[in-house]
C-alpha cells in the first residue's frame, strides 16, 4: 500500500515542489496550504506522515501540533525556514517528530521520513539481529561486531548503543537518550552522556567530523546514522 | 556669579521714574533741612553741600533729576540761606552773581555727570548683551537642545531687563513650556529673521514697571537680530551633520549593495545557466546532466550562506541577535560543523583537536555554528586548494579557546584590525560580502568573548576567538557587590 503524507505550507512552489519529489518515489500525497485544512485532513483522512511548515496563515504551526497530538500520535516532521535552536526545542517539545530547515536536500527529507515511518511502525519487539553495513548488533546475546571483529563495550556503553541503533535516523535528544540509557532519574547530564558517547564513537572507530555510524545535533542530541541494511529490516514489514 | 552654563548677569537696571523722582527732590531737600537750624550758617559751604546733592541726584537719577536739583537747590540757597532771609529776594549784586554761577555750574556738573553714567552703562550692557550672545552661541553648537538653550536665553533676557515674561519660538524648535508664570496682557513681538528668512518670534511680557525704553527696545532687536543669526547658524550645522551622516550612510549602503548584488547574483547566474541549459539545450550526456545538476545544488547551498549572513547582518542591526545559550561541548559543534561543510573541502585535509581539558561552554549552539563556518570558509577560499586547515581547541577552567589555522598568505599586520569591520576583504579580492568576519566577531562579543587573528606559526593566518565557560560570571559580581553594599 502507498504511505499517505500530507504536507503542509502556504508556499505554492514548495508544495509543489515535495509533492511532486514524493509522488515520484510512490507517496500519496495530501496538500493543505494553511492549519485548519490540515487539522480537518488529519480528521478525515487516514495518513501515515505529516511534513508541516510552522510559519502558516492562521494557525501556526505550534498550535497545528499541539491540536493534533491532543487526539493522534501521527508522526510529524517540521520543515521550516526557522533554524534557531529555540525554534527547534520548541517543536520538539510541542509533539513534532523530527525537525528540518528549509532548505533541504530531498534525500536528506526522504532519510528523515523513513526514520519516523519506521519508528512508528516498529514499537513492538526489536530484530534479534541488527545489521549495518560493518556492523553487527546481537540485540539477545548483547553482542557487537565491527567488521566481523567483537566490540567490548561496558554494559553502559551498550544499552546506549541499543538505544541508538533501534531508531536508525530519528533524532535522540539528550533527554530521551538519558532516560532511556540511565534511567527515568536522568535528563539534564548531558556532559554525562557526551562522554559515554565520545567513547563508543572511539570503540566503534567513528571520526566525528565525517561520521559513520552517530552524528551530533549540537545542543539537541544525536542520530543514528545507517539505515539496516536491507536484509535485517525486510522480515517483519 | 557668572558661570558658562547660565544666562544670569549682573547688571545695573536702568533707574525707576520713582527713584529719578525721589533723587531730583531728596538731595536739596535733605542738604536744606541739615543747614537750616546752623544759627550762622558760612554760604561757601552750603554752597558746596548742594553741589553735592546736586552730584548724588544726577548720579542715581539721572539728567532731569540732576537739573530740577540744581534748580530746587538754587532756589533754596536764595530763600533760606542769602539775605533778606525768607524772600527770594537778594540784597546784595554780588549774592546774586554767586547765585547764578552757582545755578550754571551745578547744573553743568549734573548734566556731565548724567552723560558719564549714560555711557558707563551702555558700555556695561554692549559687554553684558556680548555675552549674553557669546553664551548663546557656544550653548546652541553644544549639542543642547535649542528648546533648553532658548527657555535659558529667555530667562536672561527677563532678568537683565527686569521683564515678567519672555517666550521665544522659531520654526525649527518645539514650543517650550513658559518657565515663569503666564504673564497677562498683550506680549510685545520683535521679529526674528536672518539672511531674509523668517525663523520665529520673540514675545516680551514687560509687566509691572510699564514700558521698555527706545533704549532698552533697540538693545533687545539687535539682541533679536543676533539670536537669529545664531539660531541660523545651528540650524545649518545641524543640517549639515545630517547630510554628512547620509553620504556616509549612502556610501557603506553602496558598498553593501554591491557586495550583496556580487553575492547573490553570482550563484543565481549560475543556478539560472545550468537550468536553462537542462531546460533548453540538446541531449546531454549522463555525466554532463549530472554535472550540471551539481552546480545547481552547489550554487543553492552557497547562496543559502549568503543570505543566512546578510539575516544575520539584519538581526545584528535590528538589535535581535539575541544567543540562546545551552552548556554545550565546543568539540561536538565543531564536529558538526566541519562534517556539514565537508562538501566543500574537496579533498583537502581539515583535522580537529580538543584539548581533554575542554570543558562545557555555554553558547548558541547555531550562532557558533556560524562563527565557526565563517571561519572554516574563509580558510578555504583564501588559501591555496589542498592545502590543510586546522581546528584546535584548548580549554581551562575559565572558557574555551578555538583556533582555525590555514597555510595561506596570511594576514599583514595592519590590516589585523579591519578585518572584523563590515565590509572589509583584506587586501584579496575574492567574492564575499566581506561580513562574515564582522558578524562572526559580533557573535563572539555577545558571548562575552573576543576574536583576533594573527600569525600560523607554520606559515598562514590563525583566526582565535575565546568563549568563557559560566554564565555571566561579570552579572554575578554585580549583584555580589550590591548584596556586600547592603549589608
Amino acid at each position: 500500500m502507498r504511505e499517505r503524507v500530507l504536507v503542509v505550507d502556504d508556499d505554492s512552489q514548495m508544495l509543489k515542489a515535495v509533492t511532486n519529489a514524493l509522488s515520484a518515489r510512490g507517496y500519496e500525497v495530501l496538500k493543505a496550504g494553511n492549519g485548519e485544512t490540515a487539522l480537518s485532513l488529519a480528521a478525515v483522512e487516514d495518513l501515515d506522515l505529516v511534513l508541516l511548515d510552522l510559519g502558516l496563515p492562521g494557525i501556526e504551526g505550534h498550535e497545528v501540533i499541539g491540536r493534533l497530538r491532543a487526539w493522534s500520535d501521527l508522526p510529524v516532521i517540521i520543515i521550516s525556514v526557522r533554524d534557531s535552536q529555540e525554534e527547534k526545542v520548541a517543536a520538539l517539545d510541542a509533539g513534532a517528530d523530527d525537525f528540518i530547515t528549509k532548505p533541504f536536500g530531498m534525500k536528506e527529507l526522504l532519510a528523515r521520513m523513513r526514520a519516523v515511518r519506521r519508528r512508528a511502525v516498529d514499537e513492538g519487539e526489536p530484530e534479534p539481529v541488527l545489521r549495518f553495513e560493518g556492523l553487527e548488533i546481537h540485540l539477545l546475546k548483547k553482542l557487537v561486531k565491527l567488521e566481523g571483529e567483537p566490540v567490548h563495550l561496558t554494559p553502559t556503553e551498550y544499552r546506549l548503543l541499543e538505544a541508538m541503533a533501534t531508531n536508525p535516523g530519528k533524532l535522540l535528544t539528550h533527554t530521551w537518550l538519558l532516560q532511556k540509557v540511565w534511567g527515568p532519574g536522568y535528563g539534564t547530564e548531558s556532559n554525562y552522556l557526551r562522554l559515554f558517547v565520545r567513547q563508543l564513537r572511539r570503540k566503534l572507530a567513528d571520526t566525528p567530523s565525517a561520521p559513520r555510524w552517530i552524528t551530533t545535533e549540537p545542543g539537541l542530541g544525536y542520530r543514528w546514522l545507517p539505515e539496516p541494511a536491507p536484509d535485517s529490516s525486510g522480515a517483519s514489514h | 556669579m557668572v558661570s558658562m552654563d547660565n544666562f544670569r548677569v549682573p547688571w545695573n537696571a536702568p533707574p525707576r521714574v520713582s527713584r529719578r523722582v525721589v533723587a531730583g527732590l531728596a538731595a536739596p531737600a535733605a542738604v536744606t533741612l541739615l543747614a537750616i537750624p546752623e544759627q550762622h550758617p558760612s554760604p561757601p559751604v552750603i554752597a558746596v553741600l548742594f553741589v553735592l546733592a546736586v552730584v548724588i541726584a544726577a548720579r542715581v537719577g539721572g539728567a532731569v533729576p540732576g537739573v530740577v536739583a540744581s534748580l530746587l537747590s538754587f532756589l533754596s540757597l536764595n530763600f533760606f540761606f542769602t539775605p533778606p532771609f525768607h524772600t527770594f529776594w537778594v540784597a546784595a549784586p554780588e549774592d546774586l552773581v554767586a547765585l547764578f554761577a552757582f545755578l550754571v555750574t551745578s547744573v553743568i556738573v549734573g548734566l556731565l555727570l548724567s552723560s558719564a553714567v549714560k555711557a558707563k552703562s551702555r558700555a556695561e550692557r554692549r559687554e553684558l548683551e556680548a555675552r549674553l550672545l557669546n553664551r548663546l552661541a557656544t550653548r546652541l553648537l553644544s549639542g543642547e537642545s535649542p528648546e533648553k538653550v532658548l527657555t535659558g536665553f529667555a530667562e536672561g533676557l527677563c532678568d537683565v531687563f527686569d521683564l515678567s515674561h519672555c517666550e521665544i519660538s522659531t520654526t525649527f524648535t518645539t514650543k517650550t513650556e513658559p518657565a515663569r508664570a503666564e504673564a497677562s496682557g498683550r506680549p510685545e513681538r520683535v521679529r526674528l529673521s536672518a539672511r531674509g528668512r523668517d525663523i520665529g518670534e520673540m514675545r516680551i511680557w514687560v509687566g509691572a514697571r510699564g514700558r521698555l525704553s527706545a533704549d532698552e527696545q533697540s538693545v533687545i532687536e539687535s539682541l533679536a537680530t543676533q539670536l537669529a543669526l545664531a539660531l541660523e547658524g545651528m540650524r545649518l550645522s545641524v543640517e549639515m551633520r545630517r547630510v554628512e551622516l547620509e553620504a556616509h550612510t549612502s556610501r557603506l549602503k553602496a558598498a553593501l549593495f554591491s557586495g550583496v548584488t556580487h553575492d547573490v547574483k553570482t550563484p543565481l547566474g549560475a543556478i539560472m545557466a545550468a537550468v536553462t541549459s537542462l531546460i533548453e539545450g540538446p541531449g546531454f550526456s549522463e555525466g554532463q546532466r549530472r554535472e550540471h545538476l551539481d552546480t545547481i545544488r552547489q550554487e543553492a547551498e552557497r547562496l543559502h550562506r549568503v543570505v543566512n549572513n546578510l539575516l544575520d547582518v539584519a538581526r545584528l542591526r535590528a538589535g535581535a541577535l539575541v544567543a540562546t545559550r545551552v552548556p554545550s561541548a565546543i568539540d561536538e559543534v565543531m564536529e558538526s560543523t566541519l562534517n556539514r561543510l565537508r562538501p566543500l573541502l574537496g579533498g583537502r585535509e581539515v583535522d580537529i583537536r580538543v584539548g581533554d581539558e575542554a570543558p562545557e561552554v555555554s553558547i548558541d549552539v547555531v550562532q557558533i555554528d556560524q562563527v565557526l563556518t565563517n571561519l572554516i570558509e574563509n580558510a578555504i577560499k583564501f588559501t591555496p586548494p589542498r592545502s590543510p586547515v586546522s581546528l584546535v581547541a584548548v580549554g581551562n577552567a575559565d572558557g574555551v579557546r578555538v583556533t582555525v589555522f590555514d597555510r595561506g598568505p596570511g594576514i599583514p599586520k595592519e590590516d589585523r584590525g579591519r578585518i572584523f569591520e563590515p565590509f572589509e576583504r583584506g587586501r584579496v579580492s575574492v567574492s564575499g560580502t566581506g561580513l562574515g568576519l564582522a558578524i562572526s566577531n559580533a557573535i563572539v562579543v555577545g558571548h562575552g568573548g573576543r576574536m583576533w587573528v594573527s600569525d600560523n606559526p607554520l606559515g598562514g593566518a590563525a583566526f582565535t576567538f575565546e568563549l568563557p565557560c559560566g554564565v555571566e560570571p561579570s552579572s554575578q559580581e554585580v549583584s555580589d557587590a550590591g548584596e556586600s553594599a547592603r549589608r
